[in-house]
């Protein structure tokens, strides 16, 4: 540690960042050590790749395009569909193999316009102080002191159904909670010493903003939107239910489990297996979310 | 007679504090402070917490606004520059924390840290800002292979130094140490204080000393002013002030450095320190003092006099005043 | 005489993540009932961890004990139950801390808290001898008026942000010697205070001591104020202990190069220094602490010896040991 007799500079990327991977290092095996964030961490990367791959893994890829088969309407879980089918003689599997790529496009656009909007906000906030910050809390007060699915649902109400106009109304319901959490933790860091050292270098507010206080506020931030992920995707799922979000056929899980409905308790698989896919997806990102807490805000635990 | 690099006259600061829901208290921090600092010179400045030294600090710096008085700095009254005329200003004066430890930013390698200042108003990059860096490093003797290191990966001296390479980076004329060796373990503070000293020397650079340990400050230090609530008490050479202590304050402060072979408890000082929202009445320091009082310290304030050539003392039991 | 407390050979290993911190290395050291002993030294020493082993405050793991043992009053403490350390801690042992605000509830009165401390210790007591209601707020008190706090009365109805930090310090060592304990240990206790409310708390300490004979640990940087109240002074380095002798022995002869170091780089306040003179190098990783004695790579006197083979604490009087080849 102390006892480097080298004078010269590393050189090679490894050198330069031994403090880094050793860092790195030692989050790795934190969060190794919890099961439950490894649990969230398979359900997270299950949730990629078939977002990723989707269509070329699903075995009946035509099926969720519309295709419509009578012949095999409503067919219990079997080995030619594991899932079952629905109504239209579609293969469920696929269906809900195919909906998780625009699960994870809802989840995406939604924290990030969210934090888009909120960061910038927040930290603006937080830093400025005094009757700037009055006024953004107070306007954030305001779509707090709403419930948030209720507003989203005026706005869809006002542009019409569809998934785009569902994303949009979340994502304008979303943003208060990162203001709350950057406006928070800016207050703290505002009052760290370098930051005061910053200023006495003649550093101007931006740099000081995104040079010092951003890089500080990144942990919490990665943390409330991974958690994030699975609200927003539930949230659009609960539109999508009440057909506001997602039309169907378009292979969406709360438009499934919507059509689903009057198909239980006979039918039950045609409703189990989106409703799973959408309780994986929310607990996966939730017990990852925990997990990246406990490692990278270890004093919030417990909380 | 040379003209003085810092001049404070009559500075003062005063925070509003709420007390409950609808009171509020003024805390007099700084409370009519009138220094100068020559050029080459260092003047520390010492007292107990709650003395207001490190307001001073800040104050000067233009770190937060003066509530009245003056700031001159080489002549030039900085006391309401703001923006860019501010920032130019930065240049000439800076400063290193007490606390090492939060004084860098724990995401930002030394090399960000040491070239910040050279980044922020010089606009340096690519491999003059590398050489330079290096050449800051050799200067506060840490050896470069730190570069890319994490503050959390160096030991408090070391921290201290990296604080020290970048206050002294842009070649400030005056350079305000704030407690720098406070948090730091005596072995430690040994070698920065001898570095400050030959760093003085190197650069030719006027010190603003602010301190609790006056064994510190004698050491560094050619003048020293010493604090209590706000206010200047004593001021002068810093052999005179610490041998020969004229004010009752300075004599209890100096008593009660604990010293090997001298039974703890010699000289006590009673009471606690008055908050600075509580400030008495009359002279700051008579609720304390253990000397006979005269009448007129509990209703009238003594502004410092001289007693002798440069030594400075605010009692009214002493100097020409009494 | 019997010694009060007795460290034999202990060893101290810290697991974490990047492996174990050899963080205690062969500490052996003893202290006589009513005696004092200050233990000096830098960050990273070991001479917080150690106060923590004798009072059982070290969580296992990341702790791990080596070797060694702990006697007080002849029962080994590191094989104590968590029965035997109620009775022991508040009651045998105390400990007072650096920092008297982090020790105090802020929402309960100081009565409050004093009256709890006292109220916990009567479970191990005898019956007949347990203090009722009354007696446990008489008996707080009476503590309040050893430490010469004014008003101990009133002060008991106070709350602790009203008090000073002197204050603050006086209420826990109340708190810390209501069970009447042997032995204070007493962890950087004036580190946080102002010079001249440090003076008045370390006049309070040695009267205390000279009034109810206790025997004081008292752990600090400061060597001068482990000097004011202080008998014998031991000097930590890197886990080990490197001398202990009377204090104004170790401080007109120092024997071992790390103690003369230090009393070096103290600036004075008395005369004009020119020079100030540190100790080259700073301290070890305890991960791979020095091979041979842990202080040669900063020794001025350091030789192939010292790189190979750890010196022994010996004795070199009576009364004074040094782990040092040169000594």
């Amino acid at each position: 540690m102390a006892t480097d007799t080298t004078s010269a500079a590393p050189t090679g990327w490894r050198a330069r960042h031994a403090g880094t991977i050793r860092q790195w290092r030692l989050y790795a095996h934190l969060f190794r050590r919890s099961f439950s964030s490894m649990l969230g961490l398979f359900l997270v990367v299950l949730f990629l790749v078939l977002a990723a791959a989707g269509p070329a893994l699903a075995p009946y890829p035509e099926d969720t395009m519309g295709a419509v088969h009578l012949d095999n309407r409503l067919k219990p879980p079997s080995l030619a569909h594991p899932f079952g089918t629905d109504e239209m003689g579609n293969d469920i599997l696929s269906r809900v193999i195919v909906g998780t790529r625009t699960s994870l496009w809802i989840g995406l656009i939604i924290t990030g316009v969210a934090a888009l909007i909120g960061v910038p906000l927040g930290i603006f906030a937080g830093y400025m102080g005094g009757r700037i910050r009055e006024v953004i809390m107070r306007i954030t007060d305001v779509f707090l002191s709403v419930p948030g699915l209720a507003l989203a649902l005026a706005i869809v109400a006002s542009l019409g159904p569809g998934i785009t106009n569902c994303v949009i109304a979340l994502s304008l319901v979303w943003w208060p909670g990162y203001v709350r959490l950057i406006d928070s933790k800016t207050l703290a860091l505002k009052e760290e010493l370098y930051i005061e050292a910053a200023r006495a270098i003649g550093a101007r507010t931006p740099r000081i903003l995104f040079h010092h206080i951003l890089p500080n506020c990144v942990s919490p931030l990665i943390v409330k939107a991974s958690m994030d992920m699975g609200m927003a995707i539930l949230s659009a799922a609960s539109l999508g239910f009440i057909g506001l979000g997602a039309k169907p056929p378009s292979p969406e899980w709360g438009a499934m489990i919507s059509v689903a409905r009057s198909y239980m308790p006979d039918w039950w698989w045609y409703a189990l297996f989106p409703g799973l896919a959408i309780y994986l997806t929310v607990l996966g990102f939730n017990l990852f979310g925990d997990g990246l807490r406990d490692i990278l805000d270890p004093k919030s635990r417990g909380r | 007679m040379p003209e003085a690099l810092l001049r404070l006259e009559n500075l003062t600061k005063h925070y509003t504090v709420k007390r409950g829901s609808f009171a509020t208290a003024t805390v007099k921090a700084v409370d009519g402070v009138s220094l100068h600092v020559m050029p080459g010179e260092a003047l520390g400045i010492v007292g107990e917490s709650g003395s207001g030294k490190s307001t001073v600090a800040k104050v000067l710096l233009r770190l937060t606004d003066p509530t009245a008085g003056r700031i001159l700095f080489d002549g030039q009254d900085i006391t309401a520059l703001d923006g860019d005329t501010l920032r130019a200003l930065r240049r000439d004066m800076q400063i290193v924390f007490q606390n090492p430890h939060s004084a860098l930013n724990g995401r930002h390698t030394i090399f960000d840290a040491i070239a910040e200042p050279l980044v922020v108003q010089d606009g340096l990059r690519g491999q003059p800002l590398i050489d330079r860096v290096s050449t800051l490093m050799d200067l506060v003797s840490l050896p470069r292979s730190f570069i890319y290191r994490y503050p959390h990966e160096l030991s408090g001296g070391q921290k201290q130094r990296v604080c020290i390479a970048r206050a002294v980076a842009l070649k400030p004329r005056l350079l305000v140490l704030d407690e720098p060796t406070s948090a730091l373990d005596v072995s430690v503070q040994a070698q920065i204080l001898s570095f400050l000293k030959e760093l003085q020397q190197e650069l030719k650079l006027t010190y603003l000393f602010i301190s609790h340990n006056l064994a510190v400050v004698r050491y560094l230090c050619d003048r020293v002013a010493v604090m209590y609530l706000g206010a200047v008490l004593e001021q002068g050479p810093v052999a005179a002030v610490f041998d020969r202590p004229q004010h009752p304050y300075t004599q209890a402060l100096v008593a009660a450095i604990p010293k090997p072979g001298v039974p703890a408890g010699h000289s006590l000082l009673g009471g606690d320190i008055p908050t600075a929202s509580r400030m008495p009445p009359g002279c700051r320091f008579h609720t304390r003092c253990p000397e006979a009082m005269l009448p007129r310290c509990a209703t009238d304030s003594p502004v410092l006099a001289p007693l002798a050539a440069g030594h400075d003392c605010a009692c009214f039991a002493r100097g020409p005043a009494a | 005489m019997n010694a009060l407390l007795d460290i034999r050979d202990y060893r101290l290993d810290f697991d974490t993540f990047d492996g174990a911190y050899k963080v205690l290395d062969g500490i052996d050291l003893s202290l006589a009932e009513g005696e004092t002993l200050g233990i000096v030294g830098e960050t990273g020493c070991g001479k917080s961890v150690l106060a923590k082993s004798i009072m059982g405050l070290l969580p296992s793991p990341p702790a791990r004990v080596l070797s060694g043992s702990i006697m007080f009053e002849e029962h080994d403490l590191l094989k104590a139950t968590a029965a035997d350390w109620r009775a022991i801690r508040g009651q045998r042992i105390a400990m007072i801390f650096q920092d008297p605000m982090t020790f105090l509830n802020p929402v309960l009165t100081i009565g409050q808290q004093v009256c709890d401390v006292i109220a916990a210790q009567q479970g191990s007591k005898p019956k007949a001898a347990r203090l009722d209601r009354a007696g446990i707020r008489a008996h707080a008190t009476r503590m309040l008026e050893l430490v010469r706090l004014p008003d101990a009365a009133e002060l008991l109805n106070r709350y602790p942000h009203q008090l000073s930090g002197g204050m603050r310090q006086r209420v826990l060592i109340a708190m810390a010697l209501s069970g009447s304990p042997r032995l204070l240990i007493a962890d950087e206790p004036t580190t946080a205070l102002d010079v001249t409310i440090q003076a008045q708390v370390l006049a309070l300490i040695d009267d205390l001591v000279q009034r109810l004979k206790l025997a004081v640990i008292m752990i600090s940087h400061d060597l001068g104020a482990v000097a004011a109240v202080c008998r014998r002074i031991a000097v930590m380095y890197a886990g080990t202990v490197v001398e202990d002798a009377p204090t104004a022995e170790l401080l007109a002869q120092p024997r071992h190069p790390y103690t003369r170091g230090l009393l070096a780089a103290l600036p004075d306040i008395d005369g004009d220094q020119a020079t100030l003179v540190g100790i080259a190098g700073s301290i070890p990783n305890l991960l791979t602490p020095p091979q041979g004695c842990r202080f040669h790579p900063r020794c001025p006197l350091a030789d192939g010896r010292c790189r190979s083979e750890k010196p022994l604490l010996r004795r070199l009087s009576e009364t004074h040991r040094v782990a040092c080849h040169h000594a």
